[in-house]
């Protein structure tokens, strides 16, 4: 029997010896991470479900077919599948956003202002939204660097092999993401109270 | 931003991934210089933000990947 507080290259074994539990231990694990990274790929909270899916079924299907030997890595390698996936959607609808830094974008006008009397967990919330939101507006190659490095735990240097850029492109990318989502928190006046 | 810190220095010491020498580089120019050390507070909030933003899949769609593991088992 495979224990809940074991490694995640653990759990693996565990599945691929049989175990489902070690799956659903894997999934729980990691699942706000993956789901999360994905909704701020496509947007899209029904579409989020089914790549959310779609990923596992692949990651079921590689793990079955011997073809995981990430050694450690196990959820940089599921983001890299969900990756991937939206790639592959939003080629299939030839749609994919290609905004690129130097390009202007209206983002600064899309924030709605905050009630400074609510709450402390009401702003909180409302803080952790309008972050959200402010991410989800970053053109696509900066969103994309946000998520690997901050969901999937990589490397500028990974990020920079997965996404076929130099690491000075992606790091250049977290760059331009940070100091534009650092001018509109100053533009909208959204206070930052934790460090 | 002076010279002695670039903007992609400080990004990459916010994530843990300078060299001993840019670390301390950059820890040097954050203590001795207040607008780079306004900024990296600032980086440094938003960074903290963006990692409490996640948000749970729901349980049904949990339950309906174990259940393709399960039926799945010995199919492939």
């Amino acid at each position: 029997m495979c224990k809940l507080q074991v490694t995640d290259n653990e759990l693996v074994a565990c599945f691929i010896k049989g175990e489902e539990s070690a799956l659903q231990s894997l999934i729980i694990r990691h699942e706000r991470k993956i789901y999360t990274s994905i909704y701020l790929m496509v947007k899209d909270r029904e579409l989020a479900d089914d790549i959310f899916q779609d990923t596992f079924i692949k990651v079921i299907n590689k793990l079955r077919s011997g073809n995981y030997n990430e050694e450690g890595k196990f959820l940089s390698w599921v983001l890299r599948i969900a990756h991937n996936l939206v790639i592959d959607y939003f080629r299939s609808l030839k749609r994919m956003p290609l905004v690129h830094e130097n390009e202007e974008y209206s983002i600064f006008d899309n924030l709605p202002l905050m009630d400074e009397n609510i709450e402390d967990k009401i702003i909180l919330e409302q803080v952790h939204k309008q972050i959200r939101q402010l991410i989800e507006e970053l053109p696509y190659d900066q969103r994309e660097v946000v998520i690997m490095r901050h969901f999937g735990n990589m490397s500028f240097k990974e990020i920079a092999e997965i996404t076929n850029v130099s690491i000075n492109t992606s790091l250049g990318r977290m760059r331009y993401a940070l100091i534009n989502l650092r001018k509109l928190i100053k533009d909208n006046a959204i206070y930052l109270s934790v460090s | 931003m002076n010279e002695s810190c670039t903007l992609n220095e400080l990004v990459l010491y916010l994530h843990n991934e300078t060299s001993l020498l840019q670390t301390v580089e950059v820890q040097n120019a954050i203590d001795t210089d207040e607008e780079i050390a306004e900024v990296f507070d600032d980086l440094k909030k938003i960074t903290g933000y963006i990692t409490e933003i996640s948000i749970r899949p729901a349980g049904a769609l949990r339950e309906s990947i174990i259940n393709y593991a399960r039926l799945s088992r010995g199919t492939k």
